[in-house]
């Protein structure tokens, strides 16, 4: 070895050969997509049950059913109350989630994989067959109420529901995937068993399993043992068009007594098929998606206001939401959203650089290695793959397909998707201690906790 | 393959190196092929009980500025190399150690390597007044956003005030109070650096796609010219004999009552240190759990309950905590939860009843070691608590060994009167929906 200089970051090696999922796919006689592939370093599976049906399908006066149905389903079933379902995933030390957004209902387990024969059966029994009992429905939804309510004790969740509420409107995208108060009341077991009888079906869904797995025939043939019985087809999701941004800036200002005002400055995105969306990826890591982002470094690393700042552009079904999010110090409430404004105006008026170009780039095909390391990670990114529908070596053209973004096609699809006189401010803060400055950048609404106009 | 593993015997064995250097810092190489990344891990025996008085925060507050620059590496570089090499980082500060680490692709191991030491060995040169200033004002706001604006979020810091008596070194939090952030000066940095960030007060741990004797070369290379500190005096928090239950209510903006039961506990490598956690597990993870199933499924009097035991190097503490309903007073869920720890102590849990308990922490270590970042931070503790970095190699097997005999006589011992502290959070007067 040469002696050590060290003025000079040292030299990478040759880039490293990445194992990208190659998954193999097969379909059970009832229409179930199984895509599988062996992850074993460890003794663990992760598998993901994936449907295509969210949130946005629900009835907006019962916002919130979908979740309910991925959380009731846990709640007993045909066969087993919900105290022996308990029971059952906590001897096999099973971890259970559901994930719902708008668009999709995910159930998710991690086991050993000793155990994954039970996890199956578990999964099939929870999936196929719930019961929807009416005093289980009746607790979850008080639970629900219960969430709810507690969420409205910090100012992060409640900045982030009303900027949501600020962008969509009366888009799906603007209600709360878990709804409200006054929604979830309205759910009722029928309710459920409704959008479970037409939307929980083998044809359109994927089941995902990565990890410590037995060999394909065996687990098919376990598979059909368990989904067997399971049958019909899916409604289609609603057609929805795209949300459209609204055609002026609006300020919220919600009152909240503390040391920090909770900043959210949001706006209408892109969709996930759009042909902007890998630039539109570039422009977020620019803007605030990474540490070393300009939003970041300036109301962090060079102003200190702040413990953290940053953006966000989901691409969803529709065009999803796109927003800058911090807590700054209250006293420098308006100046932070004046210098949030104006880096976003800059992702406009002028292409970024190559320096931030080459950052923004290599942190996201670069990072790739890491992201298919644990069993989790990558059923996680299956599922991506199968929720947006992109070809089954989608990863493998990722870092080329970013890699060709210019400078130039980031400005202008900032220049689309961004757009400083019709995004939504939302404050919350000690909003009586700066409510006149924050009128200089525009008509300022004073709003509760809820949303609701709150006069003054 | 790389881990050699036998489940079914209740093993999970990494195989790794160790070798310490000439000045002292200790490098530890775990070898995993399986996916071409590597975690840089550097673990410093120094955390928030090494503050001295009036200087609550200062191990945190350090933390950061290690962020800003050193000799060679500019002064807002650090995160950007890192990123632009696809890789991730970020540091933590506990009571008992301060850690930073960075998982990146195979090829860029020298990075970290080289990011790594240029702090350890040339770190003073690169501070500043301002970069302090600026790093207390970011940390000022840390605490607005997580502990002072957050429901609940000052509940931690009386709990310690509680259960460590005045002078103990546990007995603050690692975020520190603002007047001792605002005290803090440019020497104090400096000294601070020169007692506890030495070489021999450190661990590197590399684990991944790194073949041993390359790792140990290049912590030569990288880290073998730092010189040796006079040797850091090493703190240890003093167990707490059982006395007296504590007792406190506070007010909060929040509208339902919140019940904290903590006990003092067996510190993370100590004997019935796993026996804790199962039992933690058993009273309050998922839904087949005692607390959940009697407070949340069949009183329905709380909205949540959890349960954990903190792995300290010394003292250990378990808490749980349960969170009202509308309309339930605080005492019932006291009441529930004691009654629940006297069932504990009448006698053994049911053998299915343990084994599922093992079964969802042994899940969750499994979930924990399946990654190179979470594994190296597991070898870093082993090592720097315990002396022993292949402890982590018998934690799966010491969980699977826990039995219910041993359940309950952890709660015997731990979970009792003389070693509890109980406090209410109550609504304040003119509570919730931000007043």
């Amino acid at each position: 070895m040469t002696e050590l200089d060290r003025r000079a970051r040292p030299a990478p090696g040759p880039e490293p050969q990445i194992k990208l999922p190659r998954f193999t796919r097969f379909q059970l006689k009832n229409g179930l997509s199984v895509l599988v592939m062996r992850h074993d370093d460890m003794p663990e599976v992760s598998g993901r049950l994936l449907f295509l049906r969210g949130a946005a399908n629900d009835r907006r006066d019962r916002a919130g059913t979908a979740l309910m149905v991925a959380r009731a389903l846990t709640e007993g079933t045909k066969e087993r109350s919900a105290r022996e379902i308990a029971e059952w995933a906590g001897h096999l030390g099973v971890r259970f989630g559901v994930d719902v957004n708008h668009d999709s209902s995910m159930l998710s387990f991690h086991c050993l994989s000793r155990v994954l024969d039970g996890a199956l059966e578990f999964l099939a029994e929870v999936t196929t067959r719930p019961a929807f009992a009416e005093d289980e429905v009746a607790r979850l939804r008080d639970e629900r109420l219960d969430e709810i309510a507690a969420g409205m004790d910090e100012p992060r969740v409640v900045a982030s529901l009303r900027v949501r509420e600020a962008v969509f409107g009366e888009d799906p995208y603007g209600m709360r995937v878990g709804g409200t108060d006054e929604t979830v009341r309205s759910i009722e077991p029928g309710t459920l068993r409704d959008f479970h009888e037409r939307f929980y079906r083998p044809s359109a869904a994927t089941l995902i399993l990565v990890g410590d797995l037995p060999d394909a025939a065996t687990l098919e043939r376990q598979l059909e043992s368990v989904f067997g019985g399971w049958e019909g087809p899916s409604a289609p999701s609603l057609g929805l068009d795209d949300p459209v941004p609204a055609d002026r800036r609006r300020i919220w200002a919600i009152p909240w007594p503390g040391p920090q005002t909770e900043i959210r400055v949001g706006g209408v995105g892109i969709a996930r098929r759009d042909d902007g969306y890998a630039a539109a990826m570039l422009m977020n890591s620019i803007l605030g998606g990474l540490f070393s982002s300009r939003i970041n470094m300036n109301l962090r690393e060079d102003k200190g206001w702040t413990y953290g700042a940053r953006s966000r552009v989901q691409a969803r079904a529709r065009r999803g939401p796109l927003y800058v999010a911090t807590a700054v110090d209250a006293r420098v409430s308006v100046e932070a959203v004046q210098e949030i404004l104006g880096e976003m105006d800059l992702m406009r008026s002028e292409a970024p650089g190559d320096e931030e170009m080459t950052l923004a780039v290599n942190s996201l095909t670069k990072s790739l290695p890491r992201l298919f390391e644990t069993a989790e990670q990558v059923s996680g990114r299956i599922a991506h793959q199968v929720l947006h529908e992109l070809p089954d070596d989608y990863w493998e053209g990722y870092a080329d397909m970013i890699r060709s973004v210019r400078r130039e096609d980031v400005q202008r699809v900032a220049q689309r998707i961004i757009d400083i006189n019709r995004v939504a401010v939302v404050v919350v803060g000690p909003v009586a201690d700066f409510r006149r400055e924050l009128e200089g950048l525009g008509p300022a609404e004073i709003r509760d906790i809820y949303g609701r106009p709150a006069g003054g | 393959m790389n881990s050699h593993r036998d489940v079914d015997r209740g093993v999970i064995h990494f195989d790794f190196s160790e070798h310490s250097l000439e000045n002292g810092l200790r490098v530890i190489v775990q070898e995993d092929h399986t996916a071409p990344v590597v975690s840089v891990h550097v673990m410093y025996h120094v955390g928030s009980k090494h503050e001295r008085k009036g200087r609550t925060g200062f191990a945190h507050l350090f933390e950061h500025l290690m962020f800003q620059g050193s000799e060679h590496v500019a002064d807002d570089a650090h995160f950007r190399y890192v990123q632009d090499a696809g890789g991730t980082l970020n540091g933590s500060t506990w009571f008992d150690r301060t850690n930073y680490y960075e998982t990146l692709p195979t090829n860029e191991l020298e990075l970290g390597l080289w990011l790594e030491s240029d702090r350890m060995g040339f770190f003073e040169s690169a501070i500043t007044q301002e970069k302090l200033d600026n790093q207390r004002d970011v940390v000022k706001n840390e605490r607005r956003q997580s502990y002072e604006n957050r429901p609940y979020g000052l509940a931690m810091e009386t709990i310690l005030r509680m259960v460590y008596p005045e002078g103990h070194p546990y007995r603050h939090p690692t975020i520190g109070f603002m007047e001792d952030l605002d005290a803090a000066s440019l020497e104090d940095v400096r000294g601070f650096f020169r007692k506890f960030y030495r070489p021999e007060n450190a661990v590197l741990v590399l684990v991944g796609d790194v073949e041993a004797e390359r790792g140990f070369d290049l912590a030569e290379r990288y880290f073998g010219a730092i010189p040796r500190g006079p040797g850091a005096a090493q703190v240890t928090a003093p167990g707490v004999p059982p006395g007296q239950e504590v007792r406190e209510t506070m007010r909060d903006n929040v509208q339902f009552p919140r019940v904290y039961v903590f006990h003092h506990a067996p510190a993370f490598g100590q004997e019935g240190f796993e026996a804790a956690d199962v039992l933690t597990g058993l009273l309050a993870d998922g839904k087949s759990s005692r607390l959940y199933r009697k407070l949340v499924y069949e009183r329905r009097i709380a909205q949540d309950v959890n349960a954990s035991v903190y792995p300290t190097e010394d003292c250990g503490l378990c808490f749980i905590v349960a969170t009202a309903r509308p309309g339930v007073e605080a005492a019932a869920l006291e009441e529930a939860i004691l009654e629940t720890l006297a069932e504990i102590h009448d006698g053994p849990p049911g053998a299915d009843e343990v084994e599922g308990a093992v079964n969802r922490t042994a899940r969750e270590l499994v979930s924990v070691l399946n990654g190179v970042g979470n594994r190296s931070d597991a070898i870093a503790t082993s090592a720097t608590f315990l002396g022993r970095p292949g402890y982590v190699n018998e934690l799966f097997g010491r969980m699977n060994a826990v039995t219910p005999e041993a359940v309950r006589d952890v709660g015997r011992t731990w979970l009792v009167p003389e070693r509890r502290a109980t406090l209410h959070v109550l609504p304040s007067e003119k509570s919730g929906g931000g007043g």
